[in-house]
């Protein structure tokens, strides 16, 4: 341990201020008496014995870090309250302070000087002493038992009159006219005072609960990515393994997982707030429930609005109908955003179909997507025959065609 | 043909070797970067088959390190990613094409003997990134010749982007199939060589899946 010749322990108990005239003279094997003595004639020297407080306080170690050293000497017991004594100084130096600021004349006025000193009065007396605070709890912590020691409840009580007591002297001095006011500046005053009260506590329970929550949000978010990877790529592989014999569920599977992981981890796609992204879920979804590849290419975006959602549905209908019907394991899709409208093709090399032979039992394609469209003002073209596949193809004008998302 | 594959998962060149091997003998495969460069340069294939993403600098450094010595050695992209930014730089690289990974075996079969005969293999994904790179007019390009496509190789990567094959291509635009090569040689190589700011501004920003 390297210590400075010069420096010594501050005592923790026995003490009147912070210790720092008993800690030189159990150092120096002095009478702790001489030493006080000596500052009190000091301080007839013009108040030097503050200077050389204050310098002995700078040299001098702080006991409580010192004992946590290891090897560091026997700890000294923590100081048990205040006791009367250090009391009784503690208000003689803060008076004699007072006095000797008052004649140097930076003086704001005895009352104004004595409410603002009733009031740090009460704040001391009732923020003595506690490091936790709970307002919901908070008659029961003044118990003698409770975090804020004994004779906790009557120090509190005490504290708060006194700093109503000082408030409403410092109401009364401003002399505010007119019994209204008065009650309306009491009641601000009163205030003042309880957020003087609790205001201690509430900022070092506020600095607990800071560091909790920081412990907390590491915590669940570890938890979350412990749940995904659960969620998501833990029942992939069970889905795999029991779908070992079927190539083209695990091949679909471990597509949509890969997809889902890269989304989650580079966070390409948030959420479906483009189109581009709305497209490439759509995609998603349908390979996932209907075993097809979904080839989806998007050219252009822009923010998901109306258009995009009517134009999103046809395209997801056509995308199923091919998966669907088609007999084909692959399904193209082609999306371009352009100034003026959305194109869009869904395509699969199937068997095709004549639009007269099936007409009646194929609402979807009526219904969902040529409807659909054409209600928005757009057009829909199915181009099919049987044997040479599909293609059904989308223009939807954009009516607001301000909002798209610059490339 | 020679071909030579370069990936860093074994497990998938060793699916790759199997499903080409009757149509093409492997020469050879590597995991890295200074394998593969060292392999390449052992072996001189005709056709390498190139993951876009590698240990050590990608495929990218690959194709630019061998180009170098090789000119001749034709590169053919294969990967998962779908990044815009990966796949151009790849191609810009020297590249002369780009599949994804869930190509069928004998779409892969005929995309590299398609490189090695000098054309451009497009997949659909990689003609929307072409389309998104080119769109929109340059207030003054730098080189028209370069930074625009013409109206008829706009219509050729729509169509590619919407799933055609280049036969089908040819037969929807009345046009022969060596036609349609050409169009899409010609944009690789604006892709390539094109100096528009908004290409390498674009692969940067944009960021598709």
């Amino acid at each position: 341990m390297t210590t400075r010749p010069l420096a010594f322990a501050r005592r923790t108990d026995r003490r009147l201020l912070a210790g720092v005239a008993g800690g030189f003279a159990d150092q120096h094997g002095v009478d702790v008496l001489v030493v006080r003595v000596a500052l009190v004639l000091l301080t007839l020297a013009g108040g030097l014995s503050v200077v050389v407080y204050a310098v002995g306080f700078a040299c001098s170690s702080d006991p409580m870090k010192t004992a946590k050293r290891p090897g560091a000497a026997a700890i000294a017991p923590v100081d048990e309250g205040a006791s009367p004594r250090r009391t009784i100084a503690f208000v003689c130096i803060a008076v004699g302070a007072a006095l000797v600021v008052r004649a140097t004349g930076v003086w704001l006025g005895d009352t104004l000087m004595l409410a603002l000193a009733i009031v740090a009065a009460g704040v001391a007396l009732a923020s003595a002493r506690t490091t936790s605070f709970d307002a919901r709890h908070l008659w029961s912590m003044t118990d003698d038992k409770g975090p804020f020691g004994r004779h906790a409840r009557w120090r509190v009580l005490s504290g708060a009159v006194l700093v109503a007591l000082g408030v409403l002297i410092l109401g009364a001095r401003t002399g505010v006219p007119g019994d209204v006011r008065f009650g309306a500046v009491a009641t601000a005053l009163s205030v003042v005072g309880v957020a003087l009260v609790f205001g201690p506590w509430l900022a070092r329970s506020a600095q607990e609960v800071t560091e909790e929550r920081r412990q907390r949000i590491r915590s669940e978010e570890r938890a979350a990515m412990a749940a995904h990877l659960h969620d998501s790529v833990l029942q992939t592989l069970a889905l795999i393994q029991r779908n070992a014999n079927d190539p083209r569920r695990t091949v679909t599977l471990a597509r949509r997982q890969e997809r889902e992981l890269r989304d989650w981890l580079y966070g390409t796609s948030a959420g479906p707030d483009t189109l581009s992204a709305a497209v490439r879920a759509m995609a998603e979804d349908v390979e996932s429930l209907h075993d097809v590849r979904v080839d989806a290419v998007v050219v252009g975006d822009r923010a998901m609005d109306e258009s995009g959602v009517t134009l999103l549905a046809a395209v997801r209908e056509a995308t199923v109908n091919a998966a669907k019907h088609a007999g084909v394991h692959e399904v193209s899709v082609f999306v371009e955003v352009r100034s003026g409208d959305i194109e869009a093709f869904v395509r699969d090399r199937g068997q095709g179909f004549d639009r007269g032979s099936v007409a009646s039992d194929r609402k979807g394609i009526s219904e969902s997507i040529e409807s659909r469209i054409e209600r928005a003002g757009g057009t829909a073209e199915i181009e099919s025959s049987p044997g040479r596949g599909t293609e059904v193809h989308l223009l939807l004008p954009l009516t607001h065609a301000a909002d798209e998302v610059a490339p | 043909m020679r071909v030579f594959l370069v990936d860093d998962h074994t497990l998938f060149r060793s699916g790759v070797r199997a499903e080409i091997s009757d149509a093409y003998e492997v020469v050879g495969e590597a995991g890295t970067v200074d394998e593969a460069v060292a392999g390449i340069t052992a072996t001189l294939p005709d056709v390498v088959v190139v993951d876009v993403h590698l240990p050590g600098g990608g495929g990218k450094a690959i194709i630019e390190r061998i180009k170098r010595d090789h000119p001749d050695i034709t590169f053919l992209a294969l990967s998962v990613s779908d990044s815009a930014e990966d796949v151009v730089a790849v191609i810009r690289a020297g590249a002369r094409g780009y599949v994804t990974k869930t190509i069928q075996a004998v779409e892969l079969i005929d995309a590299i003997r398609r490189v090695h005969a000098g054309d451009a293999v497009f997949s659909p994904r990689l003609a929307g990134f072409v389309l998104d790179a080119f769109s929109g007019a340059l207030p003054t390009p730098e080189d028209p010749e370069l930074d625009q496509l013409t109206a008829r190789e706009q219509d050729v990567m729509r169509l590619i982007a919407r799933g055609y094959t280049y036969r089908e291509v040819a037969t929807r635009l009345h046009l022969s199939v060596k036609t349609i090569e050409t169009h899409v040689s010609a944009v690789l190589r604006k892709l390539q060589l094109s100096n528009r700011h908004e290409l390498t501004a674009w692969a940067a920003d944009r960021r598709l899946l």
